[in-house]
């Protein structure tokens, strides 16, 4: 028992006390007159009391305000944050909240630095102390703002008028701007044209939304979510399957007992009983939600059905959820929402529903979606209330049932290999001769050279055996290696797939048609789940991967915990290399947004292994972060392709196939 | 893949009030404005002044402030009717009126916040509505009888000492 609840009880007393003595006075009146002061004074003074305490009462209200469990938009698929959010963030501490200003402008500053001189690197061709010389001369620019941005300069002033016109950005963040436009603008980097018109206004994404909705805005919101939560720190295990969490008081009453004491010292100042009365509305109802008990959930028994459990990705799947309330008491007030996962969309219906349920009641809603690579098994979240509304529990069901959604190899995308290949035969062209199909040379014969590729036409015209080399053809053996760290779940958009659904759905194309050909695949993943499976060919082998596709935690399309995440990384030089054969090449799936992938394929491809970067390309360019994030990708694609790495920069809009003949065009030349 | 996502177009949703308790909530405001309002000047533009400022912020946008600014509205045009001497039957069922507008509107927005309009919620809303309503005419019937049995000449001394009880009371059970 707390101190509030003391208090409570100790003025219920008093006033106990105080209503017999009161009601006897009323009763019986003559003992009790002759002591008690008859003057309106008191009477008046109570009303008084009653009347500020209502005042005080409507502030608390309005201060504490409505309270409830905030549901995310279960319909809609989770959206990732675009590639350079993190600068945003950085920027938007430093310019509004103030918040370490010497440590983040030095790390803006070095990252535009780093940029701008990998792009003069790039366009002068010199050497990185050249590069610096001339950042730090500021003659890579035209634009003398963004020239005295690395010269140690100071940010150009805003004029008043800009101001008064409710230019709410800073002199700092239009700085960095004009220095990232110009950067991107001697790199060659198309960014938006009209950059002033398409930054910030509602669009710089879920993180800075979050942030700036932190204070004062009411309501609950969708959480733009990266993580998903289901449980808060407080929660309470019931059963196997339920979790409760904090009892939440929603404040839905707070202020009915304002009406009361107002009503009470209104009705007492201006002498009319009648409103007095009023007052037994307030008493009740604030008695109504005070005797508010939670509803027990654990009783709640929930099943799941789907038309088809067993689904290729795109393919749309019924969903029937049917609750019952096993317990023997009335649950007047029950709200269920069913979680569906992050990267499933609802197409029709609703996974929501709220209802009452009596004992042995059952409630059903049904709703589509449509499936998305992955096992997926998810809790549902029931909302329970007493009658008044003023308490509510939230619990979280864990539901038997799960769907598998595994996607199948197709043979759409054909993917050029390298030359690199392995001792068995296949069908990839090498340059060696040997025995084949295509003509590739004629050479002396030796011995042991069989019959049938000598060249006997030459024989009967000079006399002299020659012997005719076909172009030999040999399999590939490859390693789809995939870059499924934190810093790959990003996309341009709100609600698009992240880059590693991308980067697998393309190695799902190119899986197909590469096996096809004899060539020999097998696949990796650099992430916190060792990840490997050997380069093989066969049915069974195919299977393997299909089901690895589907379910391996490495490519998973809900990105890592927080947890699994803190320290270890699996080092792909380490545990990658020391299984490839040396005859292996690799293709390497990142959005490359950081430089680790960068360093990776680096050290792959001088220890050997011919590397191919596919790279689907998640930047955007709404903010200055955003833009900045293009330059520096664009920037390691230069890198890579000037180490003859091949890149195929893959448009996060067009087709793996369209983005694949571009490569081979290039390649071919 | 692209082509996938446009057959199937995401459900949009809906986060407005629902629509039953809405209803329900402007139906209550009018009866607490026209129980309050005509017998006062004054109360006039405070009682239908509350009703609209209450269905703006069901129907037009979702807004808890509005809603319980409404209420308050009919709230004051309750206890102005009530200076000019209107008799205790007719406050009571204005003023529970108005409770039941203010608690109405609220789960309106509860459930459009939580579940949203375009779900199934009609038979949350009914029950909701019915227990409020119950609770308001029990409290009614209760607070009239109590007035009808305590009428008549009593001793200031009585009055006072009941006024201090319910101000004690009432704080003890404050929300």
């Amino acid at each position: 028992m707390d101190v509030d609840d003391v208090v409570r009880l100790g003025l219920a007393a008093v006033g106990a006390i105080v209503f017999v003595v009161g009601a006897a006075t009323y009763v019986v009146v003559d003992p009790f007159v002759g002591f008690l002061p008859s003057t309106f004074a008191v009477v008046a003074f109570a009303g008084l009391v009653a009347f500020l305490l209502g005042l005080w009462a409507i502030r608390t209200a309005y201060r504490g305000g409505v309270d409830q469990t905030a549901i995310p938009d279960v319909e809609l698929p989770r959206s990732y944050p675009a590639p350079g959010s993190d600068l945003d963030l950085t920027l938007y501490r430093l310019t509004h909240l103030r918040q370490g200003t010497s440590e983040y402008r030095d790390q803006i500053q070095s990252r535009l630095a780093e940029a701008a001189v990998a792009a003069i690197r790039q366009r002068e061709n010199c050497t990185r102390a050249e590069a610096v010389h001339q950042l730090e001369e500021g003659e890579w620019t035209e634009n003398y703002q963004a020239a005295s941005f690395f010269a140690g300069g100071s940010p150009p002033s805003q004029s008043r008028l800009d101001r008064w016109l409710g230019d709410d950005e800073t002199p700092y963040e239009q700085w960095v701007d004009v220095t990232v436009d110009a950067i991107a603008d001697y790199a060659g980097i198309e960014t938006a044209t009209e950059p002033e018109a398409a930054t910030d206004d509602g669009d710089s994404g879920g993180l800075l939304s979050g942030l700036r909705g932190g204070d004062g805005d009411d309501g609950p919101r969708a959480q733009a979510g990266y993580r998903e939560q289901y449980v808060d720190e407080n929660a309470e295990r019931i059963t196997d399957s339920v979790v409760y969490n904090e009892l939440v008081e929603t404040g839905q009453w707070r202020g009915v007992t304002a009406f009361a004491l107002v009503a009470v010292g209104w009705g007492v100042i201006t002498a009319t009983p009648a409103v007095v009365l009023v007052a037994v509305l307030g008493v009740a109802f604030s008695a109504y939600a005070r005797a508010a008990v939670p509803p027990e959930l654990a009783v709640l028994d929930v099943e799941r059905t789907f038309d088809e459990s067993d689904v290729t990705p795109g393919e749309v799947v019924e969903v029937t959820v049917t609750v019952e309330n096993t317990g023997g008491s009335f649950v007047p007030d029950l709200r269920l929402i069913d979680r569906v996962p992050g990267n499933m969309r609802v197409v029709s219906g609703t996974p929501r529903l709220a209802t009452a349920l009596g004992s042995g009641d059952t409630a059903t809603f049904t709703y589509q979606v449509v499936a998305e690579r992955g096992t997926h098994e998810w809790p549902l979240l029931a909302i329970g209330r007493d009658f008044s509304g003023a308490v509510e529990r939230e619990a979280v069901v864990d539901v038997e049932g799960e769907i598998q959604c595994v996607p199948s190899l197709r043979t759409t995308a054909e993917m050029p290999v390298r030359q690199q290949t392995s001792l068995y035969s296949g069908q990839e062209n090498t340059s060696t001769g040997g025995s084949g199909l295509e003509f590739f040379a004629v050479r002396e014969y030796r011995e042991s050279d069989p019959m049938n590729r000598i060249d006997w036409k030459r024989q009967a015209r000079t006399g002299e055996l020659a012997t005719i080399d076909f172009r030999l053809e040999r399999a590939a053996s490859l390693v789809f290696l995939f870059d499924a760290r934190d810093a790959s779940y990003v996309a341009p958009e709100p609600g698009e797939h992240h880059a590693v659904d991308r980067s697998v759905e393309a190695a799902v194309e190119a899986f197909g048609a590469l096996s096809d050909q004899g060539n020999m695949v097998g696949l990796a993943a650099f992430d916190t789940v060792p990840c490997w499976l050997a380069p093989s060919a066969g049915d069974a082998h195919l299977e393997r991967a299909r089901r690895m596709f589907a379910g391996h935690p490495a490519m998973s399309s809900t990105p890592p915990e927080e947890s699994e995440t803190e320290g270890h990384y699996v080092d792909p030089m380490t545990h990658v290399r020391s299984q490839l054969s040396p005859e292996s090449q690799l293709v390497l799936f990142s959005p490359l947004t950081d430089d680790y992938t960068v360093e990776v394929a680096r050290r792959l491809d001088s220890s050997g292994h011919r590397v191919t970067v596919i790279s689907p390309d998640p930047t955007a360019d709404r903010t200055v972060g955003q833009r900045l994030a293009r330059i520096e990708r664009t920037m390691r694609v230069a890198t890579l392709r000037e180490r003859d790495i091949r890149v195929v920069d893959w448009d996060y809009d067009s087709m793996l196939g369209l983005a694949l003949d571009e490569a081979r065009q290039r390649w071919a030349v | 893949m692209s082509v996938e996502q446009e057959e199937f177009a995401t459900v949009t949703v809906d986060h407005s009030p629902t629509r039953l308790s809405s209803i329900a909530a402007v139906a209550a405001a009018v009866v607490a404005a026209v129980t309050s309002a005509p017998f006062a000047l004054y109360a006039i533009p405070l009682g239908f002044g509350g009703i609209a400022v209450l269905a703006s912020g069901l129907f037009m946008g979702s807004s808890r402030l509005r809603v319980t600014m409404g209420a308050a509205g009919l709230f004051l045009s309750v206890l102005i009717a009530g200076l000019f001497g209107t008799g205790p039957e007719i406050l009571l069922v204005s003023a529970a009126a108005t409770i039941l507008a203010w608690n109405f509107g609220q789960n309106a927005i509860s459930l459009g916040e939580q579940i949203g309009s375009s779900s199934r919620t009609r038979r949350n809303e009914i029950i909701h509505a019915a227990a409020a309503t119950i609770v308001a005419m029990v409290a009614t019937g209760v607070g009239y009888g109590v007035y009808l049995v305590g009428s008549g000449g009593r001793p200031m001394a009585a009055i006072g000492m009941l006024s201090l009880a319910l101000v004690f009371m009432i704080w003890a059970i404050r929300t």
